[in-house]
């Protein structure tokens, strides 16, 4: 399929494109945000700080310390984006190299292969990675590594299934018969071909690993000098903002997670349909 | 199904439970803080209790005997000893299954007949109210991190209508109650995080069910059963929802096998005193072997859900054969 | 005796953005009791259409918007959905296309059978059984296969069940579409045999919708040759296969040699199916038409008429 073609589907499907905005929102704030608020975690607020309502000076109130909640969670914008997005890298590129050599190969490596994809499809996920934060220690780059490595299985599926099928077309067999290396098919008739599914499925891990990140970092596995959405959560429950009746501090972060997980799950959604014309038409 | 289906099915079952025990066995031993040096700088930790673990763990052997050890203790059930209760693990455990399998029970219960209604719903009549709504509610409910869920209910209904208690599984004043009284506080205290566990697996439940039948209502077989003068009624009954179901048991079933780790969150923020808290107490506690424990239990539910999913499907598909 | 009547029928399916797809353009033919009629022409051409607007079938973005199907002089076009439910099955029932997913994978065959006897005829479950059995017998199954699935079935001995399903109602009139279709030659020529025997021991009146000319043989008495959503040709068989007047029918003919050497396929025809979106000035067929001449592209044919053999061609009567 044609880039432009791609691009002018993707900006025409309905669900696309409220995906594409809300994303853009939050990258812009990702970026720029910071920039602009500066936050510091460990400057907390006066006594008479604490736990205001929203207000003027504290556009979204402030927390039990005292600080402001509008500037965490512009703070948090950045962390819980960078972590989705770089455990995302990490189960992507293991997912395709795993699925492209068991599809490709065939044979006992297929066999191994697809046997510990069937092992990590089901262990417990929520618990290994507790137990990995628990153990690796609480970073930033541990909570991506812990996403990362327990995400990959369901990506090297779905790219085996594929190869598979593309491996089986007859230019392959072509240009096996012309001398070219495993590597070279590989890379120049395999890899991009299985690549727009391999696109499709990166935008729902991310939505994925965002969840993930939010929740470990909520039970209290996240890295406390770069709060996520994530932390702030854990902080408001911790600290009792529930029975204080403190919405605004536990309340925004959320809708945040909220929205950018459904930005994310829009965007697959319409990709799916781009990429399996099939789901067009009906 | 054959009978040699259902022997490879249990043979891979057995397999995959292998794997995650070898896995497991490294995780918690070649980690960069395994357990004795994270014990040892624990400061609640005594010399009795290090020594307890290195003989527990045979640390002082070679690994393939270490190996050995664990895998024989686990076959009799030996799960070893909590720190934080100092009892053994299992005994542990057993004292909340109860709880989790209650909450779990009943959102499950709920969750697959409104789920599978609404999905039906959803599919027969495409694109029209119901259909949008039940969709953006399942995106919602799929986007939603499911504590966070929890937590709105609990600011709605307890602290704003203050209807509903927020957290435990008895009122401290029943304790020592009987019967009616106490099946009703138990009521009570289930409604909400059973609700929060539920909402999320509707959402689940009527996607599936609703794309699996909309994919069923495009096969030749449904034009045949128009054809053969049957109501649109009798079709989807009869004819559809057959098919249409296999894909919901396997889901359905996965899902049952996730639940310690469904109820984790949930549990966590409602107090619910199941096995998805224990796990979370367990690990602020870092009480290694009953986190180790929690995961068997977890792993084997899954495990067997997985197994108890593949039987259902033979018996559900006559087209599973070898 | 005239048993059923099709004048002037169309039928539109409505595509997203707006755009029509004209189906089937006025097809009118009738249908005698005992009287096998043959729909022949390439996929696309409209005649599954046809045959499933008989029974109402057509799928929810298709409606027919003109003409009038008489079936024992009643109307099935104004006729109730509960009047259409009786009507299916019992009157008129239809042998699917391959039979692979025309038949439920979860139910065994003995409940397919069992439940359409059921609904129609109003049959106690064992009455419905023994029917269900001597239906096997009919189409030469051994009845201990009641109990088994459609996956455990060969091709020819599902398409063998689709057919005692088909009859399961002692319907009048009998539809097969593509009956015979990705089944070998052997197995066809068994299947037809069969069909012909069952429509004269039951009396029955049949539709027989292929792309396939060289399959009919004397199985049917009338052949209609639809191209793009018309019947182009109508006529006896024996006209329609010595003295075939369009050059569409010619090429189908053609494009299957009689016996032995390799079958070609009738997409040997060069060009493709005109697009059911637009309607041209001209003759549908002309793009493709080896005789082509100007006016071809200008006017439509005006329907010729010889001894009941009817076409629509500029060319006069000359055969191949």
């Amino acid at each position: 399929m044609k880039k432009n073609s791609f691009i002018k589907l993707f900006i025409k499907n309905k669900m696309g494109r409220i995906g594409m905005i809300i994303f853009m929102i939050f990258v812009m704030v990702a970026l720029v945000g910071p920039v602009i608020v500066q936050y510091d975690p460990q400057d907390f607020g006066e006594k008479e700080d604490v736990l205001q309502p929203p207000s003027l000076t504290h556009f979204l109130g402030t927390d039990d310390l005292g600080r402001d909640v509008f500037k965490a969670i512009v703070a948090g914008s950045r962390v819980s984006l960078i972590v989705g997005i770089m455990a995302t890298l990490i189960s992507m590129v293991i997912g395709t190299s795993l699925g492209i050599t068991s599809g490709y190969f065939g044979g006992r490596i297929d066999d191994f292969l697809m046997r510990l994809t069937d092992i990590f499809l089901v262990l417990p996920w929520l618990p290994l990675m507790l137990v990995l934060a628990a153990l690796l220690g609480a970073s930033i780059w541990n909570i991506i590594l812990v996403i990362g490595v327990t995400g990959w299985a369901g990506t090297a599926r779905i790219v085996r299934a594929q190869t598979l099928t593309e491996k089986e077309r007859q230019y392959i067999e072509r240009a096996k018969s012309i001398g070219a290396s495993h590597f070279h098919i590989i890379k120049h008739h395999i890899f991009p071909n299985v690549f727009p599914l391999i696109f499709a499925n990166t935008i729902l891990v991310t939505a994925v690993s965002i969840l993930s990140e939010t929740t470990l970092s909520f039970l209290g596995m996240g890295d406390v000098s770069k709060p996520s959405w994530g932390t702030t959560l854990h902080f408001a429950f911790e600290s009792g903002a529930l029975s204080n009746k403190a919405y605004w501090y536990f309340v925004p972060p959320g809708l945040c997670v909220l929205l950018l997980v459904l930005s994310f799950t829009l965007m697959g959604f319409a990709l799916d349909e781009i990429v399996n014309p099939k789901l067009r038409e009906r | 199904m054959s009978r040699k289906y259902l022997l490879r099915k249990v043979f891979y079952a057995i397999l995959t439970l292998f794997g995650v025990l070898v896995i497991n066995f490294f995780l918690f031993r070649i980690m960069p803080g395994d357990p004795i040096s994270m014990l040892v700088r624990n400061p609640n930790a005594n010399l009795e209790t290090v020594a307890r673990m290195k003989a527990q763990f045979g640390l002082d052997e070679p690994v393939y005997i270490q190996f050995f050890t664990y895998m024989s203790n686990l076959f009799q059930g030996d799960f070893g000893t909590s720190f934080h209760y100092n009892r053994p693990v299992l005994s542990v455990i057993g004292e909340r299954v109860f709880a989790t399998v209650l909450l779990v029970g009943t959102a499950e219960f709920f969750a697959i007949i409104i789920g599978v209604f609404l999905g039906i719903i959803a599919a027969h009549r495409r694109g029209s109210k119901v259909d949008v709504m039940s969709l953006s509610f399942s995106l919602v409910t799929y986007a939603m991190p499911s504590f966070w869920l929890g937590i709105l209910l609990i600011a709605f209904f307890s602290g704003f209508l203050s209807i509903l208690p927020t957290s435990g599984m008895t009122s401290p004043a029943l304790f020592f109650a009987t019967g009616f009284e106490r099946f009703f506080d138990i009521s009570k205290h289930l409604i909400l995080p059973a609700l929060t566990l539920a909402l999320v697996l509707i959402g689940e439940y009527m996607l599936v069910m609703r794309s699996s039948l909309i994919e069923v209502l495009t096969e030749d077989y449904i034009t045949t059963a128009r054809a053969k003068g049957f109501d649109e009624k009798t079709v989807l009954r009869k004819h559809a929802l057959p098919n249409a179901m296999i894909p919901m048991v396997t889901i359905v079933a996965m899902s049952i096998g996730f639940v310690i780790t469904g109820a984790l969150q949930v549990e966590t923020v409602f107090s619910w005193p199941g096995l998805g808290r224990l796990m979370y107490d367990a690990l602020q506690d870092r009480d290694y072997p009953l986190l180790q424990g929690i995961f068997y239990i977890s792993s084997i539910c899954i495990i067997g859900a997985n197994l108890i999913s593949d039987i259902l499907y033979g018996y559900l598909d006559p087209r599973v054969k070898e | 005796m005239e048993i059923l009547n099709v004048k002037d029928l169309k039928i539109e399916f409505n595509l997203s953005g707006h755009r029509k797809l004209h189906a089937v353009n006025g097809v009118s033919f009738s249908l005698n009791k005992g009287e096998t009629l043959a729909l022949v022409g390439e996929s696309g051409s409209g005649k599954t259409t046809t045959a499933l607007s008989l029974m109402k079938l057509l799928p929810d973005n298709g409606s027919i918007v003109e003409g009038e199907i008489l079936y024992k002089n009643q109307s099935v076009i104004n006729a109730s959905a509960e009047k259409i439910r009786s009507l299916r099955w019992k009157e008129i029932s239809i042998i699917f296309q391959g039979a692979m997913n025309a038949l439920n994978p979860v139910l065994t065959i003995e409940k397919q059978l069992m439940d359409v006897i059921m609904h129609h005829d109003h049959l106690e479950e064992n009455e419905a059984r023994i029917r269900a059995e001597e239906l096997l017998k009919m189409v030469e199954i051994d009845v201990t296969r009641l109990k088994q699935y459609p996956h455990q079935f060969s091709g020819g001995m599902r398409q063998r069940v689709m057919i005692a399903m088909a009859l399961a109602c002692n319907p009048k009139i009998v539809i097969g579409d593509e009956p015979t279709t990705a089944l070998d030659v052997m197995v066809q020529a068994q299947i037809f045999d069969l069909l012909e025997r069952l429509k004269k021991v039951l009396e029955l009146s049949m539709i027989i919708i292929t792309h396939d000319l060289s399959i009919l043989g004397d199985t049917c008495d009338k052949v209609a040759v639809m191209y793009a959503g018309e019947i182009v040709e109508y006529g006896e068989v024996q006209d329609i296969y010595c003295h075939p007047k369009h050059p569409y029918t010619q090429k189908l003919l053609s494009s299957y040699p009689v016996i032995g050497g390799k079958k070609a396929l009738p997409e040997s025809i060069p060009g493709i199916p005109m697009d059911m979106t637009q309607i041209p000035v001209g003759c549908k067929f002309a793009p493709r038409c080896h005789k082509a001449m100007p006016i071809c592209f200008e006017e439509a044919p005006i329907q010729k008429v010889e001894n009941g053999h009817r076409y629509f061609c500029h060319l006069g009567g000359e055969s191949l």
